[in-house]
């Protein structure tokens, strides 16, 4: 038998030939890009490296500023009507759940209806910028633990620390490495490392802190997640690299190495970096999406317009 | 247009789509991401065309996407051969081919972008280690770990092809 790291280039190439590939537009990419002079959630990155504050003490998700009227899209979620229990969700329920999904997500000019419960289909519209995340609005929010690695320059001659600042560089970006620089202007990247999401049995907003943005996500875990929480705390405690809680990836809770450990309970608490509303949608996309159908196979199906 | 960069597009866009179909498994996740990947680079387009090579920066930025794509929406299982129904199967041996790609996309995220990123753009585990932020010992690791789980199911595929 040929071995499989002999035979895999071969099975990959044979896989990637099977999906057509796509017209991509330079001049719509360009045009996009200059509409999304935005950045996701930098309050979040910004609580993960220990600059909360100082983009505004109500800690109020950015506004995807700037788009356009004639971009938008249509995306229909359709499930196949196979309903888990006998009694469909209320409507106002299901869009008062995804409406909570879309404010989380920071999206803005978004429009959601419930045509028909069965089979179960929701429609939402909005800027076609935001098309990815107009796609993940069905789903419920994944929290996570993250082990970060950060790593030494290469011509820096001292270890990382654990209070590096973020630094700029190519700017906050959604999907990249945050760079971050310690006092002398080294520049470390951060990576992160993200397990499977916990099972969030309950979840609520309390406030934490005075002011507006003093609002913290509770969140608790079940028994599986309550162990693997206990684990990574422990592990966080010994590690040189710090440790974070994240929701969909983004982090909205840090723990360093030296910082006070809370109770392993199973209940996590959020960083309180946020406003209240921000705080009671998280907790509301974390906790099984009661209000939402079971789907069955989804279909997806994006229209322009909308 | 900032100069350069629809050439970049017209050159590049399709082999970023490849990679990023073989990590998220999904058209149109894929198409979404070079999307995305493509827009943050033509932001940074000035300081990025200055690069002696723009497209590991961008393939930094799609694989990171794609990883991230995952870890939001891996509680549902990517279907098996999602394909567009366009190209024919090239593969010799399809059952074989199944039985990996199967594997391959219940892997963790990070360990299938490593596996394409090495063995399908055949990246150095140097490149790999730079494009996806990582250290090249995490790469190997990896690397060796979903190797063993693909060798895992073509021995189990043979085995069943015996015994038929």
């Amino acid at each position: 038998m040929t071995d499989i790291e002999e035979r895999l280039p071969a099975i990959l190439g044979a896989e990637a030939d099977r999906h057509e590939v796509p017209v991509f537009s330079a001049r719509a990419i360009a045009e996009n890009a200059g509409r999304k002079g935005f950045r996701r959630r930098p309050v979040l990155l910004l609580a993960a490296i220990g600059l909360a504050g100082a983009a505004g003490a109500t800690g109020a998700v950015v506004a995807a500023g700037g788009h356009g009227d004639g971009d938008r899209v249509t995306v229909t979620f359709k499930g196949g009507g196979i309903w888990v229990s006998h009694t469909p969700p209320k409507v106002d329920a299901v869009l008062s759940w995804v409406r909570s999904r879309v404010r989380a997500e920071g999206l803005k000019d978004v429009k959601v209806s419930m045509p028909s419960q069965d089979p179960p289909t929701i429609v939402v519209s909005g800027h076609a910028a935001d098309l990815p995340r107009l796609r993940m609005l069905r789903l419920p929010g994944a929290m996570s633990l993250i082990e970060m690695e950060r790593s030494a320059p290469a011509d820096s001659t001292t270890a990382p620390v654990m209070d590096a600042k973020f630094c700029g560089g190519g700017g906050l970006e959604y999907g990249i490495t945050v760079p971050v620089c310690d006092e002398n202007g080294h520049v470390y990247s951060s990576f992160i490392e993200a397990g499977d999401s916990l099972h969030v049995t309950e979840a609520h907003a309390e406030q934490r802190r005075p002011g507006p943005g003093g609002w913290a996500i509770v969140a608790r875990l079940d028994a599986a997640g309550a162990v693997r929480y206990a684990s990574f705390l422990a592990t966080v405690a010994k590690a040189q690299d710090p440790g974070e809680v994240a929701i969909d990836g983004y982090p909205v809770a840090q723990w360093v190495p030296g910082q006070p450990q809370p109770a392993q309970t199973g209940v996590i608490v959020s960083e309180p970096v946020f406003t209240e509303q921000q705080a009671k949608d998280f907790a509301v996309i974390l906790t099984k999406p009661m209000a939402l159908p079971e789907w069955g196979d989804v279909t997806v199906t994006v229209t322009p317009g909308g | 247009m900032e100069p350069g960069f629809a050439e970049f597009v017209a050159s590049r866009a399709a082999a970023l789509f490849r990679t990023a179909v073989l990590i998220v498994g999904d058209r149109h996740a894929a198409e979404d991401l070079v999307q995305s990947a493509l827009e943050r680079t033509y932001r940074h387009w000035g300081r990025v065309s200055a690069m002696e090579t723009p497209e590991p920066y961008v393939r930094r930025i799609l694989a990171n996407l794609a990883v991230d794509h995952f870890r939001a929406v891996n509680r549902r299982p990517v279907r098996l051969l999602d394909h567009d129904g366009v190209a024919p199967d090239h593969s010799p041996d399809v059952d074989e081919h199944d039985a990996v790609i199967r594997v391959l996309r219940e892997l963790p995220p990070r360990m299938r972008a490593v596996l394409v990123l090495r063995y399908f753009d055949d990246l150095t585990e140097a490149q790999v280690a730079e494009v996806l932020g990582i250290a090249v010992g995490t790469v190997k690791s990896q690397a060796a770990r979903g190797l063993a789980k693909l060798r895992e199911a073509m021995a189990s595929q043979e085995q069943e092809e015996r015994t038929a």
